[in-house]
């Protein structure tokens, strides 16, 4: 059977368009005898990694071009000069499309033009942001410089249904439509081909039969060859159906309120549909029959032409790392690593004794050997060179993952953990076998994390660096709004259906409806209402579509002086270039992506450094009782956060407390619970601890034995007496990747990248590692031919290793995170006030602001009201001075540290407002501050509700009633605000002495607020309340309950059933290995905070409140975790706001009733 | 102008409509066929749209004709007419008719 290749192909990645992945496109062309597939998709590349991975899996070869809208020329400065007045306008508004193929085996031409092309077609807007959908594009006048190449063009331009040329046709001008073709003839000489398709629309209409009789009789008179081509964009009829819903999500509007698609003909036929097709549009034109097997076979001479040779065009899976030069090094890159890495090893271990030193470097020079066996030495120069570029700018930055485990990345000051220490294996990180690049990803700071960007982009050029891309796909929530507005339901419903979803896949949603009690109000409606089904339906269909693309929150891709010939960029939201590609297509592509995480705990950590060293100065050691001469304190106050003692005995005793609100990693519900079991007294239990604590181990009862042991209930229960020196850090319990390594090279004398290729092949039947290990094992013998590991012996440790597969955990891994949890932990203990400051400012946490509030009170640090004249737009710490008694001052060690809210979150401030407030402070009345800060009226009234204009109503006095004096202010602030025009700047004159007419008349009419309407707008104003916690209105009804409070939960017996109540602060339901769902919620009361679990049963009572419900009541049993943990069992749940509701109806029908 | 009235077709060798009756009038094909495809607002229909079951919802099958009237009386004029087949087989309706004069008739 003859073959027919597709060379118009729109997949999923062509967003809001296409509706098929790309691998079941290839695959389908495949089972149709194709030789060779294409993908173009819409405005670049962002599917075409995937497609040739495909292909090439496939044994096909892949053609690659990008589907390009056509720009009206811009009169200025296109073309040549003298052909604009010749260049025919085009004949409508809706834009035209282009299709441009990359041809191949031009040793990566076809590919580079390709890539220059779309990067143009994007090239930034004026302000360098990213341009506007519609304006994504090119002018006419522009393929011709990428494409047409020294020896010829490198690329074919397909002019099809949606090209100017089949406008005009369409518009039944031939004579336009001939000149325009003459045009582009004239502007790419053999790059060009007419693209003739029939989708059988409605005669005459754009891809109708005769519209693509026309086409091919206008290419012949033209003398432009023709192909054909069924403009493809999805693969079965059915996918019409979604790429409706697209087009409306695309549009923004209801179906029906825009023109479709004319039918659901623009799928994947098979090559005897197409050839039928080609006899039927010949048989409708006027040229003789032969003409149907030329069009054909100049389709697949195009497609001959356009094959890629992935190794030749693309050089596939190829590293492209930075050059030499780039790097500032001359000569070896091996022979600069190796130098860098010695001189850092000896300032990292400075206090070593020489037997060490030859035993580091020992090590350091198998890392190296390593690393110069695969040719990675200017990859980890590359990383240093970043990760020193981080320090330069005083950035906190930190290696996370197996990298850890290398004492060059050690030496290099990549990591900060040192793995000598804490036992951390190279192997684990890069082994014998690795063919792509390692992982190296650094935590930073994530208020820095864009500085961090443009420094890179300002290091390697602009030309070697992008920012890497992902795809945002369709979950279950976006899937049901956009399908609710292609339906055109109201908001109302829309938002009823999407804000129960929670974490299914969209295409199960029929499914789980009868399955999950938060759905069953859908359910229900379901049945009775047709649209709300349909609903269901499209909601399915949309399930994991890309929906747009973005930066990644974390990849930047260091490649050569090629990188913008491999990948099309286009702008970011912040400015800098990204690729189109994703994460998933840069070891295919052969980029270097180094992942730079924003870490809010970074940023947390080095505020609270930099707050302690401007409170305190060079008091600092003294203030966090530290000894005054801490080698990791300057002289002048500023922590080296990374040279902490890792054994301070208060930092563990806080940790055991398990008040370790605020602690990186350890303060979820579910963490603190094992932290009161563990009681941790070492760094090397809360590297156990961050290991442990995943489903895995957690199910798998590894946490028993370790807890039972580390307390002394229990022996040690080695696997074998010589696994000892490596298991007894753990209790004798296998919890690392690191201690498998280790079992595998003890028994089987063996090396450790061995080891490693052990561990993770052991899965694979082809590797035989369960024979190998039993034969090599047995044969292992001490000096006297004695077997060191008997049958049972091997039996036992063999049981082990099969079972760790899923549990295990890369200790490098748990170190590198382990750090800034400690980290965390000894700020919180040694400066609660700065470190909660920091908390509140970075807020990297997983709890709301009032619980961090609530921490700090806990602690006996003050919350200071917000003050325009004092607050910033970060959390400060200020110094309470105590009173002077008889004119001595007051000892420095009686000062108070309070936390100072920020202004940064009033809601609705703006920027200009924050900083000119800043600017201006301080103030010495409200209508000076009205006049010099100038917000808006609705600001004014906000900070006057919350009492940050308090300390400027009464000035030079204390002030008294509190309350009394809020509604004085805001009889200032309205009064204010009646005034139709702001007094003039000049007046700088204060203006109190209105303040003080005034007063006395408007007092009378300002009623001081309630405390209920004070929370309510402390709530409203900044999201958190300060004066008294938000539960406290409703303890009436909260104490007929005989609601416990959350901080007496401790005092109950195990099982006993109470009530609790608060304001959610988490959910979370973690994956299960029984399947199940399990919904963790944490309620705070203000006293603190209660973890109340619920399985199905609970699940199915609670219902909708489940996840919507933000006040509740929860009953249950409690559950006694551990000698400080406990939880609760949930059976119930209520809405308390409804609860509250109720009582009030019955309180007043029994107040009547009695009077 | 929009009809949407049954009638009955008779197709030549190849499927395409060679003959049909309309209102008691017979109506004789006297050009090539043309197969089309028009579609319908499956989102005003009852029904569903799950995956795999939306290929008859869009699509409508259509056979664009010129006929003349071949019954006895009748003034010989040329007419446009959409024939559009329904979903069980054999049934055709007359979607929809273009001549100015066939409008005046009709409406009169």
């Amino acid at each position: 059977m003859p073959r027919f290749t597709h060379l118009h192909v729109a997949s999923a990645y062509s967003s809001h368009f296409g509706t098929s992945q790309p691998e079941a496109l290839v695959a389908s062309a495949v089972s149709d005898g194709a030789e060779v597939a294409a993908i173009t998709d819409r405005d670049g590349l962002y599917g075409a990694i995937r497609h040739v991975r495909a292909c090439i899996a496939a044994g096909i070869d892949a053609v690659v071009g990008v589907d390009l809208a056509l720009l009206p020329e811009r009169s200025a400065r296109a073309s040549t000069p003298g052909r604009q007045a010749d260049s025919p306008a085009p004949p409508s508004s809706t834009p035209a499309r282009i299709t441009v193929l990359a041809h191949g085996h031009n040793s990566g031409e076809g590919w580079a033009a390709l890539c220059r092309l779309i990067s143009a077609a994007h090239s930034p807007a004026g302000d360098g942001m990213p341009r506007r959908p519609n304006d994504v594009g090119i002018q006419r006048s522009r393929p011709s410089g990428f494409l047409i190449g020294e020896s010829g063009p490198v690329a074919t331009v397909l002019l099809g249904p949606d090209s100017d040329v089949a406008q005009a046709v369409a518009a039944a001008d031939l004579s336009l439509a001939a000149s325009m073709l003459a045009e582009w003839k004239r502007l790419l000489p053999g790059a060009i081909a007419v693209e003739v398709v029939c989708h059988l629309t409605e005669p005459g209409e754009r891809a109708s039969i005769r519209h693509a009789a026309r086409m091919l009789e206008l290419a012949d008179s033209v003398g432009v060859p023709a192909v054909l081509s069924n403009a493809v964009r999805y693969l079965r009829p059915d996918d019409a159906v979604t790429g409706d819903v697209l087009d409306a999500a695309d549009r923004l509007r209801p179906l029906g309120a825009f023109q479709p698609q004319p039918n659901a003909q623009a799928w994947l036929k098979s090559a005897d549909a197409m050839r039928r097709l080609a006899f039927l549009i010949v048989d409708h034109s006027a040229l003789p029959r032969s003409a149907a097997e030329q069009l054909l076979s100049s389709t697949e001479r195009l497609a001959d032409t356009c094959r890629l040779d992935p190794r030749e065009d693309l050089a596939w899976r190829r590293p492209k790392l930075p050059s030499q030069t780039v790097l500032g090094i001359e000569g070896d890159p091996l022979v600069e690593l190796r130098r860098r890495s010695e001189s850092g090893l000896l300032e990292r271990y400075a206090d070593a004794r020489s037997s060490e030193v030859e035993s580091l470097k020992t090590r350091l020079d198998t890392e190296i050997d390593t690393i110069g066996r695969f040719g990675f030495a200017s990859y980890f120069l590359t990383v240093a060179e970043v990760s020193s570029l981080m320090r330069s700018m005083n950035v906190r930055n930190q290696a996370r993952g197996s990298g850890a485990g290398s004492l060059v990345n050690f030496a290099l000051r990549i990591s900060n953990v040192d793995p000598i220490r804490h036992d951390l294996l190279f192997e684990r990180f890069l082994g014998n076998k690795r063919s792509t690049l390692p992982d190296i990803d650094i935590d930073v700071e994530s208020a820095r994390r864009h500085d961090i960007y443009r420094a890179i982009f300002e290091r390697f050029g602009q030309n070697r660096v992008s920012l890497m891309s992902m795809q945002n796909t369709y979950r279950a929530r976006g899937a049901a709004r956009d399908a609710g507005l292609a339906l055109g339901l109201d908001d109302a419903q829309i938002d009823l259906v999407a804000t129960n979803l929670w974490r299914f896949n969209a295409r199960d949603f029929r499914r789980v409806l009868d399955e999950k009690p938060e759905l069953r109000e859908i359910a229900a409606l379901v049945k009775n209402d047709a649209q709300i089904d349909m609903l269901v339906d499209l909601t399915e269909r949309l399930d994991r579509l890309p929906r747009h693309i973005s930066m990644h929150p974390c990849g930047v891709i260091l490649g050569n002086d090629e990188l913008l010939n491999t990948t099309p960029v286009q702008p970011s939201g912040m400015g800098l270039p990204m690729s189109q590609y994703d994460k998933h297509d840069m070891d295919d592509a052969g980029l270097l992506k180094l992942d730079v995480l924003g870490v809010r705990m970074q940023s947390t950590l080095a505020y609270a450094v930099s707050e302690i060293h401007r409170v305190h100065g060079r008091r600092t050691a003294h203030a966090g009782g530290l000894p005054v001469d801490a080698r990791y304190v300057s002289a002048d106050g500023i922590i080296e956060l990374d040279e902490i003692p890792l054994d301070d005995e208060a930092t563990f005793e806080a940790i055991r407390t398990t008040r370790t609100l605020g602690m990186f990693q350890i303060e979820s519900p579910g963490q603190r619970e094992l932290i009161g079991k563990m009681q941790p007294t070492e760094f090397e239990d809360l590297i156990a601890d961050i290991s442990l604590f995943r489903p895995g181990p957690m199910k798998g009862n590894m946490v028993a034995p370790f807890l039972d042991t580390k307390h002394g209930f229990a022996q040690p229960q080695y696997l074998h007496p010589t696994f000892r020196p490596f298991l007894e850090s753990t209790y004798g319990v296998v919890i690392y990747h690191e201690q498998i390594l280790r079992i595998f090279a003890a028994c089987m004398n063996v090396s450790l990248a061995e080891g490693d290729e052990m561990r993770r092949t052991i899965d694979d039947p082809e590797a035989r590692v369960e024979e190998r290990f039993r034969q090599q094992t047995a044969a292992n013998v001490d000096s006297d031919g004695a077997r060191i590991y008997d049958d049972q012996a091997i039996e036992r440790i063999w049981a082990v290793l099969k079972g760790f597969g899923s549990f295990g955990f890369c200790k490098a891994h748990g170190a590198a995170f382990a750090l800034p949890t400690f980290q965390s932990a000894w700020l919180k203990t040694h400066y609660p006030a700065e470190f909660v400051a920091a908390l509140l400012t970075h807020d990297p946490g997983m709890y709301p602001k009032r619980l961090l509030l609530a921490e700090a009170r806990r602690m006996g640090v003050p919350i200071l009201p917000l003050d325009v004249s004092a607050s910033r737009e970060v959390y400060t710490v200020e110094r309470i001075e105590p009173p002077r008694s008889h004119g001595v001052l007051a000892d420095p060690d009686d000062v108070i540290l309070g936390i100072r809210l920020s202004l940064s979150d009033v809601h609705g401030i703006t920027a200009a407002e924050l900083e000119r407030i800043l600017e201006n402070q301080p103030y010495v009345g409200i209508g000076d501050f009205y006049q010099r800060a100038a917000p808006s009226r609705a600001l004014l009234t906000r900070l006057g509700l919350v009492g940050a204009l308090d300390s400027l109503a009464a000035p030079g006095e204390a002030v008294g009633d509190a309350a009394a004096s809020r509604g004085d202010v805001m009889a200032r602030v309205r009064e204010l605000i009646a005034r139709g025009k702001r007094p003039a700047t000049r007046h700088i004159q204060p203006t109190l002495p209105i303040f003080v007419d005034d007063r006395e008349q408007l007092t009378e009419l300002a009623e001081p607020p309630s405390m209920i309407e004070r929370v309510a707008t402390e709530l409203d104003v900044l999201q958190m309340e300060i004066s008294e916690h938000v539960i406290e209105s409703y303890r009436p009804l909260l104490d007929e309950l005989g609601v416990l409070p959350a901080s007496e939960l401790l005092n109950c017996w195990n099982g006993t059933t109470v009530l609790v109540a608060g304001i959610r602060v988490a959910t979370q339901t973690p994956p299960m290995r029984s399947g199940k769902r399990v919904v963790f919620i944490s309620l705070d009361d203000g006293s603190g905070c209660s973890d109340s679990t619920f399985f199905e049963e609970a699940q199915d009572r609670a219902g909708p409140l489940l996840f919507g419900t933000k006040l509740m009541v929860i009953q249950g049993k409690t559950r006694r975790t551990g000698e400080r943990g406990i939880s609760i069992e949930a059976s119930n749940a209520w809405d308390l706001k409804a609860l509250w509701a109720q009582w009030q109806q019955t309180q007043q029908r029994q107040a009547r009733e009695a009077s | 102008m929009n009809i949407e009235e049954p009638v009955t077709v008779e197709l030549s060798d190849d499927g395409s409509p060679l003959r049909f009756e309309w209102r008691g009038v017979h109506y004789g094909v006297i050009s090539a066929p043309e197969r089309w495809f028009a579609r319908r607002p499956w989102w005003l229909l009852d029904g569903r749209a799950s995956l795999g079951t939306g290929e008859a919802l869009i699509d409508r099958e259509m056979w664009r004709v010129d006929a003349v009237p071949l019954t006895a009386g009748m003034p010989r004029r040329d007419g446009t007419f959409d024939l559009a087949l329904r979903s069980a087989p054999g049934e055709w309706h007359m979607s929809r008719a273009f001549d100015d004069v066939l409008d005046t008739q009709l409406f009169a």
